[in-house]
């Protein structure tokens, strides 16, 4: 089989990689650094410091995977060259069938201060290692986590377990906002109990550093004091126009997960939209899809032409609360326990999504109840 | 034959995975990491529950004896 190129080595990219090399495919893997997992970066990874490396530079070679460290910044798909920035300059690199996997990028809000070196993230290695090291370097440090998403929230709680003193800020009303009502609700006690405190509809307007301290200046609630800072807000497109005209953060893939303007050309994880046969074009950038979407892709240019039609699923541990949710969220008009699962129905009355709150032996009896609402009700 | 599940708790990302596949065998801490329930299982049981685990954060041990 020809040389396939993985641009990316996160989630998606590495399942894929690790896919067709674990099935002797020879492939080339292009993305700064190690492979790594994301999930642990805001809970064990942060509070230990440990990364948890998806493989080592043998691991690769054992597999057959030949990694160029870069990130891609150009793609000509009329020469099939790829344009890579490595340390060691700019590089061009050939392609045939080509997967492509860059998830987001993670741009920091355009807030004076938020630039530059004394405000952390923490959505890769180098800067939870960083982080990490920040954290331990002083006890009873006061943070401030700005942005109560899946990674904030997370990251509050494990960062207010290691005892500092926690303030999490959002410019929406409550944590996990986008998400349903009572996973905020939840999450909010969670934080509670650990000692974070939570401002929500918060403006902020710059963040000023002095000496070894900072200031989060708002306009609702007045300057806050940090000795750190943490940004987990905002996303961007990782993807050149001529895959995503005009700044897109998706690109449109067939049932297969193949991009039909290019040819032997697949996508998955964060950065696609995809056919599912109940929800439609859906987008499900977590880890799930980006884990199943990139083994799937990996199977689909090993000639298996089955459809990709995962429900969407996530999992959050924040504190001692674990959050899974099956299926669409946003689809469900109304939420009500049924036989203790938090179940949401669409305007059909189908199941759309169940959220499990600390009961994560319920899983499957979840998918269960989302699968079923995929039986047509006219359909005997 | 009687094993034990041994977790790797820097590869384990807390996916729920193998607690849906046998709650009364393995369970999560506060971490969302796996932790067994029971030391001993049979060798089937145990390998069904690390073959769900989709980053092979589990494997088996035989216990001696």
């Amino acid at each position: 089989m020809q040389q396939i190129t993985v641009v990316g080595n996160g989630v998606a990219g590495w399942a894929c990689a690790k896919r067709l090399g674990e099935q002797g495919v020879p492939v080339t893997l292009v993305g700064p650094g190690l492979p790594h997992d994301r999930p642990p970066l805001s809970k064990r990874a942060l509070t230990s410091g440990r990364i948890p490396w998806s493989t080592s530079s043998d691991g690769l070679a054992e597999l057959g995977i030949a990694h160029v460290d870069g990130m891609v910044t150009d793609v000509d798909f009329d020469t099939r060259q790829l344009t890579v920035a490595t340390d060691g300059g700019v590089r061009t690199l050939g392609f045939g069938p080509l997967v492509w996997a860059t998830g987001f990028t993670f741009p920091r809000p355009p807030v004076p201060g938020l630039d530059g070196e004394r405000v952390h993230q923490n959505h890769e290695s180098i800067g939870t290692a960083k982080l990490h090291e920040r954290l331990t370097s002083v006890a009873g440090q006061r943070v401030v986590v700005i942005g109560a998403g899946l990674i904030g929230t997370e990251s509050a709680a494990s960062v207010a377990g290691m005892g500092h003193t926690v303030t999490l800020v959002d410019m929406l009303p409550r944590p996990l906002s986008r998400l349903p009502k009572a996973a905020g609700d939840v999450a909010f006690a969670a934080l509670g109990q650990l000692g974070v405190v939570f401002h929500g509809d918060c403006r902020i307007t710059a963040v000023e550093h002095t000496g070894s301290t900072s200031v989060v200046h708002t306009t609702t609630h007045g300057d806050i004091p940090a000795d750190t800072v943490i940004v987990a807000a905002g996303f961007g497109s990782s993807l050149p126009t001529v895959l995503a005209p005009e700044g897109g953060l998706m690109i449109d893939v067939d049932e297969t997960l193949r991009v039909s303007d290019h040819v032997d050309v697949w996508a998955c994880g964060d950065c696609i939209t995809f056919p599912h046969p109940r929800w439609g074009r859906i987008a499900i950038p977590h880890w799930d899809h980006a884990f199943q979407s990139g083994r799937h892709v990996a199977e689909a240019i090993l000639g298996d032409r089955t459809p990709y039609v995962r429900d969407p699923y996530w999992f959050s541990d924040i504190g001692p609360l674990r959050l899974q949710l099956v299926g669409m969220a946003e689809r469900a008009d109304t939420w009500g326990d049924e036989n203790g699962l938090l179940v949401g129905r669409d305007r059909d009355g189908q199941v759309a999504a169940v959220m499990l709150i600390n009961a994560p032996a319920r899983l499957n009896e979840a998918r269960e109840y989302v699968a079923a609402g995929l039986i047509p009700t006219h359909v005997h | 034959m009687a094993v034990t599940i041994i977790v790797d708790e820097f590869a384990c990302i807390g996916s729920g995975e193998c607690v849906a596949e046998d709650p009364q065998a393995i369970a999560l801490d506060d971490s969302g990491i796996a932790y067994a329930l029971i030391g001993e299982l049979a060798q089937e049981r145990a390998a069904a529950i690390c073959k769900v685990c989709p980053v092979g954060a589990l494997s088996m041990a035989p216990i001696d004896g």
